[in-house]
């Protein structure tokens, strides 16, 4: 194995540890499913594979993985290829503590937002981006994240008072 | 009642946190193997490239040494007289004989029920046509799927798809003749082609319509795709064997975390055998958590792995 070669799949793994998770979570709450998520990761893990010498920096790296997430996540949902649903993996089973029970319902509420503005509060929030961010990965003015945004947290916050209202 | 500020910060303390329930992926091996089959997919692609090349550096020698030999040899022949050149391999013409390339029949179908076979044939001249369908139950087709010739047809690759009604459970077996019509070389028939069709009784709620593997190779993951119906519409369970001595799932034990709903839906997970070899993938399905939605049947399907 040459060094360069060492080199690409140093860098390779570091990007993998530092955003891994994070992708695979973003790419979750995009098509809301995990099988779906872990292939649009690994799709996005190997274009940037492929792309590594144009993306050195690891900064660099980690936004066009996170780009082609946000990008393979709505082609996805656009042609609504799986029919697959998650039942309820063992730690959302009834019986959590209060805490787990606030986050569960926190995800779900946050994909039944339109995709649209599920994308914006995620990149904001979860991803922690800023509005230019968002906009510069999103393509769109900078005013679109923020409706977007606003939007999706206004909307949230009527599907938790509803909750509250049902329990 | 929550305001804006508070769903910011239940947001932001996400931030650091994994979602509920998000499995642990190993992406390191998944996209070593990945770029290993691209690798070998790569050198596959060069060495042809390096074939073709080596035959058009061929070709074009041949076509130097014609020219250098003097303009005789580019003048027509003389009336009367024969060319001493011999002919290229090359310039033989094409046969026009079909082929089919593949035959997609459902894996199993309820007795009674329409099922949908696709052929998909190729010519190198003329239009594709099926002249002999049998069904394997004593019924088929005899003749031309080809209504009229415009005219002498370039080849071409085409599908075609023919419904079935089988009323007897049971396995059967599709055998599929093609030819080349509107053409004017010869044509020759195709070479018999032909898929198993397991023909389960029609109370059954879950079957398997499609089993898709592509391209399976030791020690590198395949995808491997399952198509199942119900009637019910509602959850089923699937559990896989691999053939190699592995099982995908425990159907005994309930809950399970993943099952399968809807009339129409997709199982798609992973697997890598260890050695080349012909493998037998079965695929069980039953109604979610035992409940009785009507018998199952098992499906199955025999693939090579490389």
């Amino acid at each position: 194995m040459g060094e360069a070669e060492t080199d690409d799949r140093a860098d390779t793994v570091r990007l993998i540890r530092l955003h891994g998770p994070r992708l695979q979570r973003l790419a979750y709450v995009l098509v809301g499913d995990w099988q779906d998520a872990e292939d649009i990761v690994l799709e996005a893990f190997t274009r940037t594979w492929a792309h590594r010498f144009r993306l050195r920096a690891p900064e660099a790296a980690g936004a066009y993985a996170r780009r082609t997430v946000v990008r393979l996540a709505w082609r996805m949902k656009g042609s609504a290829r799986s029919a697959r649903v998650v039942v309820g993996t063992p730690a959302e089973l009834p019986g959590g503590d209060g805490d787990s029970d606030r986050r569960l319902d926190l995800y779900r509420n946050l994909m039944d937002l339109p995709p649209d503005q599920r994308t914006a509060v995620a990149l904001r929030f979860l991803e922690g981006l800023t509005e230019t961010e968002a906009a510069a990965l999103l393509r769109c003015p900078v005013g679109t994240v923020k409706s977007r945004t606003a939007r999706g947290l206004e909307r949230l916050r009527q599907l938790m008072v509803t909750e509250d209202e049902d329990a | 009642m929550p305001d804006r500020s508070t769903i910011e910060s239940l947001l932001q303390q996400e931030a650091d946190r994994l979602a509920p329930g998000q499995p642990e992926v190993d992406f390191e091996t998944k996209l070593d193997q990945r770029i290993a089959l691209r690798a070998r997919r790569r050198r596959r692609y060069v060495a042809l490239a390096a074939a073709a090349a080596v035959v058009l550096v061929a070709g074009g020698v041949s076509a130097a040494v014609a020219l250098t030999r003097g303009p005789d040899r580019l003048q027509p022949a003389a009336p009367g007289t024969q060319s001493a050149a011999p002919k290229s391999p090359r310039a033989a013409p094409k046969p026009a004989n079909a082929s089919i390339l593949k035959i997609a029949a459902p894996v199993q179908v309820r007795a009674g029920s329409t099922a949908t076979v696709r052929v998909t044939m190729r010519t190198h001249a003329g239009i594709p046509v099926v002249t002999k369908i049998n069904w394997g139950d004593g019924t088929g087709f005899q003749g031309s799927t080809a209504m009229r010739c415009p005219g002498p047809q370039r080849g071409r690759t085409l599908t075609m798809a023919f419904t079935h009604r089988w009323t007897r459970a049971g396995r059967y077996t599709v055998t599929v003749v093609g030819a080349a019509a509107c053409t004017s070389s010869h044509a020759a028939p195709s070479a018999p082609q032909s898929a198993s069709v397991d023909v389960v009784p029609a109370s059954t709620n879950a079957i398997v319509t499609s089993i898709d593997v592509q391209n399976p190779r030791a020690n590198i993951q395949t995808r491997i795709t399952v198509t199942a119906q119900t009637i019910s519409g509602r959850p089923i369970d699937t559990s896989v064997d691999w053939g190699d001595g592995a099982v995908l799932r425990d159907l005994a034990a309930c809950p399970q975390s993943i099952s399968l709903t809807g009339r129409t839906a997709h199982l798609r997970e992973d697997h890598t055998w260890k050695r080349p070899g012909i493998y037998t993938i079965r695929i069980e399905t039953v109604a979610y958590c035992g409940r009785s939605d009507g018998p199952s049947a098992t499906a199955t399907k025999t693939i090579a792995v490389r």
